[in-house]
């Protein structure tokens, strides 16, 4: 399916976000849902963390299925538990189905894949490591290849491309996702895959100016937000 | 200015104990603070140090304890249920005076609660959690940058009382992400020597001995003399909090650790829309800052204490502001975080009210 960010990009059917944890997956996550259901198509979020107990995408549930996106987590209380079970509608949708974007734990949490590795179908999805590269262990080319190739064993799915999401949460730049894709477009020709797009706070884009990036620029809103800085509707 | 880097609360409090030299760390896992042991798992021997995935956490708290007798900078952390669990050792540590610093990322109680973030454990951190007259220097950080920074201050402030400190953050602080800063990494050989560790006599001096009982009940009331002079030590030097907008403030919003963020909020609101709304905000939970809420009850208004508790530091505010002025209390419990937007519409009322009592000819005490 082809997905418009700053321009159009395509993308398979079954998008699945993996990485190390804190690397923003669920924030891409939730930004790659609303963009898909925005321009018509029939989605759903399946929420495989299961590791964090906090700033989840699932948490998101009721927003999502106003706006007529599918969220998937363990039914009732189980969504709150700090380890649980697959919920059988996972292999639905792996197999056949709506366009799924797929969060996934950290390195502990993409064991969760691995058990569902054989049920996804070549062709029908690929597999994004998102590299945020002001993260601890991810802050040189190295170490995102080494990232790589350990998520490739756990998750027992091959890496088919790079989201670059170098950030600073609230302390974002422009400067700052450069540096990031610099280091991703290296590993990435270390793995032999492409960076698939760049993910930019949405607050910078009106700074953006063509040359910064090569490539399309996912603009991300930030759904995660502390308690604090959540705004309320009157 | 070292590079900004950004880092989960957890994570961030587990690099900032190795940066501070820690080297042993025992634990058992438990939601929402399994970060920190997975951490130390992974980075602990990368620096010579040693990671234990105790049998629970009744032994991870005993191994600490051996851990600092021998001078080593030890820690454990776990979340509300497993630090009741480690409640006897805490005391032994504090008896047998070593330095120790313990972690705990509370959850919501009581009993195995649920795994959302709380802060009822304010009770268990402050007037002891064991047995004995003991007391822990109790830090309660706001922000990951603060967590990291009162983990280097842990560890110095350990062992130069020898007694355990404990960081009392909650799942929010353990969750969260935020830009942070790291300091260098201490080196350890220019710390002080450490002559009470059971390190080996080499055949030059007498054994130390690592001990907390004292069957003659004359030393052990001198030993019990002799923790309570640190203990008065600590509440005239370690008392640390903030205090925003006090100057002309009316109301006195006070919170801690993740109440505090959200009380800030609500503050900055409350300011824009013309009360006069200023903060105490404690960093140190024990020793507590009563100075400065005395000081305030002379002059404010009101107070607006705000806790995901079902109130246990108003008890220590209270003790503090005494019958000065009246002191308002705004909780959520079980997993659940105040909004900043039922914050404000508190200080609206309170501020509504005292307008009317003050009509009324009631207020002026």
């Amino acid at each position: 399916m082809r997905v418009a960010f700053d321009r159009e990009i395509e993308f398979a059917r079954v998008i699945v976000l993996f990485g190390a944890f804190g690397s923003g997956k669920s924030e891409i996550a939730l930004n790659l849902a609303h963009r898909l259901r925005a321009q018509g198509h029939d989605t759903a979020l399946v929420d495989a963390d299961y590791y964090k107990p906090l700033f989840r995408s699932g948490g998101f549930k009721n927003p999502l299925e106003k706006r007529g996106i599918r969220v998937i987590l363990p039914p009732g209380e189980l969504a709150h538990a700090d380890v649980t079970a697959l919920p059988p509608e996972i292999y639905g949708v792996i197999e056949t189905g709506p366009n799924v974007v797929f969060d996934v734990g950290g390195e502990t949490g993409a064991r969760v894949l691995g058990a569902l590795a054989g049920r996804f179908r070549p062709g029908s999805y690929e597999t994004l490591l998102v590299v945020n590269t002001r993260r601890p262990d991810a802050r040189t080319a190295d170490a995102l290849v080494d990232a790589a190739e350990r998520m490739k064993a756990i998750s027992r799915l091959p890496v088919a491309g790079l989201a670059a999401n170098t950030n600073l949460g609230p302390a974002s730049t422009i400067e700052v996702a450069r540096e990031g894709y610099q280091l991703a477009a290296e590993a990435a020709r270390r793995l032999g895959v492409p960076v698939k797009f760049v993910a930019l706070d949405e607050g910078l884009m009106d700074r953006l100016s063509p040359d910064d990036f090569p490539l399309p620029v996912l603009p991300v809103r930030r759904y995660l937000l502390p308690p604090w800085e959540v705004e309320e509707e009157d | 200015m070292a590079e900004q880097i950004l880092m989960k609360g957890n994570e961030a409090v587990a690099e900032a104990a190795i940066r501070a030299g820690c080297r042993f760390f025992a634990g058992y896992p438990i939601t929402p603070q399994n970060e920190i042991p997975e951490y130390m798992a992974r980075k602990l021997f990368e620096v010579g140090g040693t990671f234990i995935q105790a049998e629970s956490e009744v032994s991870a708290i005993n191994m600490v304890y051996g851990g600092a007798g021998t001078g080593t900078r030890s820690m454990t952390s776990s979340s509300s249920p497993g630090i009741s669990l480690k409640q006897e050792g805490i005391s032994y540590i504090a008896g047998a005076e070593l330095p120790a610093l313990v972690v705990n990322m509370v959850r919501a109680g009581p009993g195995l609660g649920g795994i959302q973030p709380a802060q009822g454990d304010w009770f268990q951190a402050t007037k002891g959690g064991g047995h004995g007259d003991y007391r822990l220097l109790v830090f309660v950080p706001a922000s990951v940058q603060e967590a990291i920074d009162l983990v280097g201050q842990a560890f110095e402030l350990a062992e130069h009382y020898r007694n355990p400190v404990m960081i009392l953050g909650d799942a929010v602080l353990g969750q969260m992400m935020e830009p942070v800063v790291l300091p260098e990494p201490v080196d350890l050989a220019k710390l002080p020597q450490k002559s009470w560790a059971t390190t080996g006599t080499g055949g030059t001096r007498k054994p130390n001995v690592v001990n907390s009982l004292y069957l003659d009940a004359e030393l052990c009331e001198k030993h019990n003399f002799k923790l309570q002079e640190k203990y008065r030590q600590m509440t005239e030097r370690e008392v640390r909090f903030e205090e925003l907008n006090m100057d002309d403030a009316e109301i006195v919003l006070t919170a801690y650790g993740t109440s505090a963020r959200v009380a800030i909020s609500a503050m900055k609101r409350a300011r824009s829309e013309g009360l006069k709304v200023g903060m105490i905000r404690p960093i140190t939970a024990w020793p507590f800052p009563y100075e400065p809420f005395r000081k305030a009850s002379e002059r404010v208004r009101a107070f607006l204490d705000v806790e995901m508790s079902a109130g246990q530091m108003i008890e220590d505010v209270r003790l503090a502001v005494q019958d000065r002025a009246p002191i308002f209390f705004y909780n959520r419990m079980g997993g659940m975080v105040p909004t900043p937007k039922a914050v404000l519409e508190e200080l609206h009322k309170i501020d509504h009210s005292l307008k009317r009592d003050k009509l009324g000819g009631r207020l002026g005490v």
